[in-house]
């Protein structure tokens, strides 16, 4: 299948909102977040804090993505092609070894929302570093079940062209320069989400997660692993 | 100590476990009592504060216990400091702190305070955002010893090299020490800018700037 061919399924250039984020917060991905590595137990206190800001979360996290499959016009080494002939968009950056195996894109913005962002500060100013710190983890933690869960939709919907989805390569990383926020911005309308791009290229609400997640050969992408298992950073907590 | 007296000791005890309430609570009955305020600092939050930074250094601490620990101690110390200015106690430095322009993060840049505030120097904690101008102001005005930058962005770091270019001009500030730190911030970085000295963690930071001003 020649990347081309993918221009014939425009139904696929659509934004779709993703409607099932997990509502339970992952406390193991909380204590990651937080700098804990595997099997590391906090104070009391600590776990105190965790547990309570965990359960006020619930009120205040609104995990929203929004994400739009492209087709692919060209992929090679250092940029990637997408959209159609005369409305195309051209991205930059370390794309073969991210993205090489790709057939398809999904372009995504995915968010915590305001609300946690809005209690960190607000603890913050209390002088309470710490809960800020928590609901900053927790934070990360909802937006990262929002991309899941774009995932998890990639999955569902390119299983019958025996697809699935690798993992997300985001401006700012990896040798994708941050600017290609803005391109990636032009691509689905994130402010249906609540998500604003600034003009130094950084999200608002700040936990917020962009990027591409190129859909590969089901059976080559299995191999693939984890970000984690590309990653150099092997004593890094936030590690998987 | 006389029976009346009460145990400071359960002040290092506070503090080491980040029990804000308890240590503001040991703190003002040791002050109604009469106890030596400096001692206090010496003798029971100063080596509070070295052992959570021994514990974060060995790895039984993680950063949300260095931040409830600092918080503790701020509470202990907001108490002593007009006690302390009032006997002429020197702190052990003053440090200038801030997230640079651009840059709203506020939580490591404030861990960093807290721990340079715990081991005794004053600190001037500028905020978050802070152009390279208020640092240079601030430093001169306080006559700092060190002024202290944090960036977390790639993009927001490159503000350091604003403020010690800023600073180097200002003839006030010979004297001064700058150093850096967050996330994307390396050694490396630290010598290409021209920082006096980097560290990757705020223990580390407190450790930089005692070896800075003993040199």
């Amino acid at each position: 299948m020649s990347p081309h061919e993918e221009t014939a399924a425009p139904h696929r250039s659509r934004p779709r909102f993703v409607e099932s984020i997990r509502e339970t917060v992952d406390r193991s991905d909380v204590l990651r977040y937080l700098g804990y590595p595997r099997g590391a137990v906090p104070h009391r206190r600590i776990d105190a804090i965790i547990d309570l800001w965990i359960d006020a979360s619930e009120g205040l996290a609104d995990p929203r993505a929004v994400y739009r499959v492209m087709p692919i016009l060209s992929i090679d080494r250092a940029s990637l092609r997408v959209g159609s002939d005369g409305d195309d968009v051209t991205f930059r950056g370390s794309i073969g070894e991210y993205l090489g195996l790709s057939r398809r894109i999904a372009v995504f913005v995915a968010t915590a929302g305001p609300e946690l962002e809005r209690k960190a500060t607000e603890r913050l100013e209390a002088n309470d570093d710490c809960g800020a710190m928590v609901l900053s983890a927790i934070g990360a933690e909802r937006a990262e079940a929002a991309v899941e869960a774009v995932q998890d939709a990639l999955r569902d919907s390119a299983i019958a062209d025996r697809l699935a989805p690798m993992p997300p390569y985001s401006p700012g990383y990896c040798g994708m320069k941050l600017t290609e926020q803005r391109k990636l911005f032009g691509l689905v309308d994130a402010t249906a989400i609540g998500v604003t791009l600034n003009g130094d290229c950084q999200m608002h609400p700040i936990k917020s997660l962009s990027g591409l997640i190129g859909l590969g050969p089901a059976d080559r992408v299995a191999d693939l692993g984890s970000a984690c298992d590309h990653c150099g950073h092997t004593t890094c907590s936030m590690r998987r | 100590m006389t029976s009346s007296q009460p145990d400071a000791s359960k002040l290092y005890e506070a503090i080491l476990t980040g029990d804000a309430p308890a240590a503001t609570e040991i703190t003002q009955a040791a002050i109604d009592a009469q106890v030596d305020p400096q001692k206090l600092v010496t003798e029971q939050m100063i080596p509070a504060m070295d052992e959570v930074g021994r514990r974060f250094e060995q790895g039984e601490y993680f950063v949300p216990e260095l931040l409830i620990a600092g918080r503790a101690m701020k509470g202990a110390l907001n108490l002593l400091r007009p006690l302390l200015a009032a006997r002429g106690v020197e702190p052990v430095g003053r440090v200038v702190i801030g997230t640079v322009k651009g840059d709203m993060h506020d939580i490591g840049k404030g861990l960093v305070a807290s721990m340079l505030e715990g081991a005794g120097f004053d600190v001037i904690d500028l905020g978050v955002d802070v152009p390279a101008e208020k640092f240079v102001a601030q430093a001169a005005e306080k006559k700092a010893d060190i002024i202290a930058l944090s960036a977390l962005l790639t993009t927001t770091m490159l503000s350091i090299k604003d403020v010690i270019q800023a600073m180097r001009k200002n003839e006030s500030l010979n004297k001064c020490k700058v150093i850096i730190g967050g996330a994307p911030v390396t050694q490396q970085y630290a010598d290409t800018v021209g920082a006096d000295g980097y560290s990757s963690n705020a223990n580390g930071a407190v450790s930089l700037a005692r070896q800075l001003l003993s040199a």
